[in-house]
């Protein structure tokens, strides 16, 4: 957890000033956001383009070698490709768990053994997406990453 | 020469001693002396490696269900095993109700693996989970904090 300050200058001047031991993917979040440069997602839709909010994104999915965002409730199409968004989302909460999807780990409502012994994640609009064997450690080293860093 | 440290030291005294055994059964069966323990020391070596060479494959079934997985692979390690005992049968006896002792010696360890596969997915699973609860807890109670702090 992070200790919050606020000071109020006299001068005019507007500043953020950050302390850290260690750099952490919340900080680089933050710098991001300071520095304008969280990334820009823009989601294709039948009839027009959006900008789209990342945390808003459930998860990505590739179907056909074109890749779709999914929020609560609509889809849509990017231009990205699932590695490309890996690499470009790893510091905002989105791990791979299957060949073909990426998620957002804030939009995750639970981690269920199943039956047939797969694990699913269950997404907070109840959808549920497998994680498979070959991404199931890296999924928890992930979650162990930052769970440290918080 | 590399230093051995913790689970490497029982892995290495494993491999020497399984190497020696085989190396002296081996040996043995070359120089006449065919006794049914330097015979069993090879089958086992080969029953071995096909139960690892088959569990290795296991990246092939990804897509499908692990209990697909291990039934798909107990198949296809189970008829080698016996297609083997068929083929030694033509070069030595094979004992009466040989065929159900393998079959026992092979199911049993596999299905006893396979178990400890399910708890340990089952824990992996709680781990993760709890994992998860206690991410969203501290990032939405943050987020939460953060927008009363600006809003205050």
């Amino acid at each position: 957890m992070y200790q919050l300050n606020w000071f109020q200058t006299k001068k005019e001047e507007e500043r953020i000033d950050i302390f850290y031991h260690e750099m952490t993917p919340v900080l680089r979040q933050i710098a991001a956001v300071v520095k304008n440069e969280k990334p820009v997602l823009t989601g294709i839709t039948e009839d027009e383009k959006e900008l789209l909010d990342i945390e808003e994104i459930y998860y990505f999915d590739t179907v056909d070698r074109r890749t779709f965002a999914y929020t609560r409730d609509k889809t849509y199409q990017v231009s990205l490709t699932i590695s490309a968004l890996e690499e470009k989302l790893s510091d905002f909460g989105f791990i791979r768990i299957n060949k073909a999807n990426l998620v957002n780990i804030y939009q995750i409502k639970k981690i269920k053994p199943e039956s047939n012994m797969r694990i699913s994640a269950i997404l907070r609009n109840d959808e549920k997406l497998q994680i498979n064997r070959s991404y199931k450690r890296s999924f928890e080293e992930y979650l162990k990453r930052v769970r440290k860093a918080l | 020469m590399k230093i051995l440290k913790g689970v490497e030291i029982p892995i290495a005294i494993c491999v020497s001693y399984t190497i020696l055994s085989i190396v002296n059964a081996v040996l043995c069966l070359i120089n006449g002396r065919e006794s049914s323990s330097n015979v069993n020391a090879v089958m086992m070596l080969f029953f071995c490696s096909i139960a690892v060479l088959v569990l290795s494959i296991h990246r092939l079934f990804d897509a499908a269900a692990p209990v697909v997985m291990i039934l798909v692979q107990y198949v296809i390690a189970m008829g080698l095993v016996f297609l083997s005992v068929y083929i030694v049968s033509f070069f030595e006896e094979v004992s009466k109700g040989g065929y159900r002792d393998i079959f026992i010696s092979f199911t049993v360890p596999y299905f006893i693996g396979g178990a400890v596969y399910y708890i340990s997915l089952f824990r992996a699973a709680k781990r993760q989970d709890k994992l998860l609860q206690e991410i969203n807890k501290i990032h939405f109670d943050a987020k939460k904090k953060a927008s009363e702090d600006i809003e205050g």
